[in-house]
């Protein structure tokens, strides 16, 4: 294989797919590592083998991938399968492990689209076998057709937890209870977005059907649910949790957790992308412009990696960072950019209008961060809400300091799991908001590479700067 | 825990799951594949001791490590292929399957053990963090 590609993109979900379809098309010389065995990304999980079952009762909003996916396969990107990226360097060198064999390869631009990840959330016993994110859940049953033969307790917040209820309704599974940490009240900050979420009535008719489908189903649906916790000797065996005055206690085979949400952001902390802070829904993404690029000119960030916006706004935030890249690399020039950017552009809008609605009424509660001192924070290494808690007392008041002093994020998930409700508990416990107490360095390798791999890695001769595009053309 | 839908048709592979032969569906994610065999426990923690279960499902939490053809995998990315071995060490001193008594490890405690795991420390793929 060549060391030297026009552009590679990392992910094949929605953004990716779309960006590599776009720009196979233009006739660039494109490959796009992906770390799953199919490509599809989360959403479109297994949407090319899908038996006929789960295309018709996951809908719309899978089927549509079908079309990405087929697009993609008909345009002259390549495609690299369980390949994991394990370093990204802002001059364009990838570094990516594929069948026990690792690699090094080089791009003109880099378009970074890794999706996003369920906001992992510390509740007593999570790390019970038997409590697993609704996701994961999802997952299951898109690429293995597997569905929870047992009784099922969904707990958390956010539009997918009650899509996935919906989903496992039709396939006749047994909910115990759905536990929604959203109040039946939305918030008085959600009305002011209620008039554009207008605009899209057919997103909140089908908002309103799944509660419908709930209801028909005779679930039991508590909402502002407080102290979740999962209870089990050695398994989950039941869930407890307070509605108002009410102690719910209902035992259940396996508890789904999701708390919406969060963009994945390893590879651009690896890479030194500026990151910013998302207050409302307390995330970080990589700060970019419109067409997606990062601080870096040949780093770009798209779909939900770039902030979550959803599988279908994904596509759109592809295809106009795959443009964007098309002209800087002297195909198409900018008022043809333009001109194809521009229905993308108006459809991305009008997908987005009941977003700030949605946003607002499932954004993440004060009430969700108050973590008891014996909860798991770090599964990885076992370290509990109270030692971190401990660390910030004798003086630590940056994440780094307390992963040094309490293995918080030093295991194999690299923080995946633990950070983000590391920063919570940190900046809670120092008076400081997120911003302040930082994000946790993240090194290469991204993701555990066997160091012999490494070793037998076949190195390009190191350039230590230059242009790469005026070099390719010399 | 799990059950396959009704419609699904899967070619199956022999593969040896912890020294016993077990029947797995070819192309599957291995933490998907013994799902459906109902074997919910993935890994004893080298720092709890106590049983995981794949938690994310889509290689985010690593609760699925296990060792898969000699080195250690994450199952959830991993396809399931005929002749595989795979060992999740259930019964291993590093992380032993009577936790009870060690319910609150200290540190120090944690150290020693990851290193007396038999095949950990010369197996497990390289630096994290």
């Amino acid at each position: 294989m060549s060391l030297h590609v026009d552009v590679i993109v990392i992910g094949a979900g929605p953004a990716g797919l779309s960006a590599a379809a776009c720009l196979g098309e233009m006739g660039l010389n494109v490959l796009t590592l992906d770390e799953q065995s199919r490509p599809g990304g989360q959403i479109y999980r297994n949407i090319e083998e899908a038996p006929r079952e789960n295309l018709h009762v996951l809908g719309e909003s899978y089927t549509k991938g079908l079309a990405v996916a087929r697009r993609f396969r008909k345009s002259s990107a390549a495609y690299a399968s369980g390949a994991s990226v394990w370093q990204v360097e802002p001059d364009g060198r990838v570094c990516y492990s594929q069948d026990g064999k690792s690699r090094q390869i080089r791009a003109n631009y880099i378009i970074v689209a890794t999706g996003a990840m369920e906001r992992p959330m510390p509740i007593p016993g999570w790390q019970l076998p038997g409590v697993m994110g609704a996701g994961a859940v999802n997952n299951l049953s898109k690429e293995a057709g597997l569905i929870p033969s047992g009784d099922v307790v969904l707990a958390g917040s956010g539009p997918l937890l009650l899509l996935e209820a919906t989903l496992l309704i039709k396939k006749g599974v047994h909910i115990a209870a759905i536990l929604e940490t959203t109040p039946r009240i939305p918030p008085a900050t959600a009305f002011p977005h209620g008039p554009r979420a207008l605009l899209r009535p057919d997103f909140l008719w089908e908002g309103v059907n799944m509660l419908r489908e709930i209801k028909a189903a005779k679930v039991p649906h508590y909402q502002g649910v407080r102290h979740i916790r999962a209870l089990g000797r050695e398994r989950f065996e039941r869930v407890e949790a307070l509605c108002g005055k009410e102690t719910l206690n209902i035992p259940a085979s396996l508890l789904m957790v999701h708390f919406g949400v969060i963009p994945s952001t390893h590879i651009f902390r690896q890479t030194g992308c500026h990151m910013t802070w998302k207050a409302d829904q307390r995330y970080w993404h990589p700060a970019c412009d419109a067409w997606g690029r990062t601080n870096f000119e040949r780093i770009f960030a798209a779909g939900d990696g770039a902030g979550v916006s959803g599988g279908l706004a994904a596509r759109y935030k592809g295809e106009l960072a795959a443009l964007e890249v098309a002209r800087c690399l002297g195909i198409i020039p900018a008022y043809q950019r333009d001109a194809l950017a521009l229905p993308l552009k108006k459809e991305l809008k009008k997908d987005g209008h009941p977003r700030p609605l949605v946003d607002a009424i499932y954004a993440p509660r004060a009430e969700h961060f108050v973590f008891e001192d014996s909860t798991v924070l770090c599964r990885c290494e076992n370290v509990t809400v109270g030692a971190v808690r401990k660390a910030v007392s004798e003086g630590a008041r940056e994440l780094n300091e307390v992963k040094i002093m309490t293995r918080s994020g030093m295991g194999p998930c690299q923080g995946r799991m633990c950070g983000p409700a590391l920063a919570e508990v940190v900046s809670a416990a120092a008076f400081l908001s997120p911003e302040q107490t930082g994000l946790l360095n993240i090194r290469p390798p991204l993701r555990p590479v066997p160091l012999g791999e490494i070793a037998a890695m076949e190195l390009d001769e190191i350039r230590e700067s230059g242009n790469w595009l005026l070099d390719a053309k010399k | 825990m799990f059950k396959y839908a009704p419609e699904n048709t899967q070619q199956l592979v022999t593969v040896t799951l912890d020294g016993e032969p077990v029947s797995l569906p070819a192309g599957m994610n291995v933490a998907a594949a013994l799902l459906g065999i109902d074997q919910i426990i993935s890994r004893i923690s080298p720092a709890s001791h106590k049983p995981c279960s794949p938690h994310c499902l889509m290689g985010v939490c690593y609760e699925c490590l296990m060792e898969i053809n000699g080195v250690n995998r994450q199952a959830c990315m991993t396809p399931v292929s005929e002749g595989m071995v795979i060992r999740r060490n259930l019964t291993a001193p590093g992380g032993n399957l009577h936790f009870g008594e060690k319910e609150t490890a200290t540190p120090g405690e944690q150290i020693t053990s990851q290193e007396e795991g038999p095949s950990m420390d010369d197996k497990t793929q390289g630096a994290s963090a």
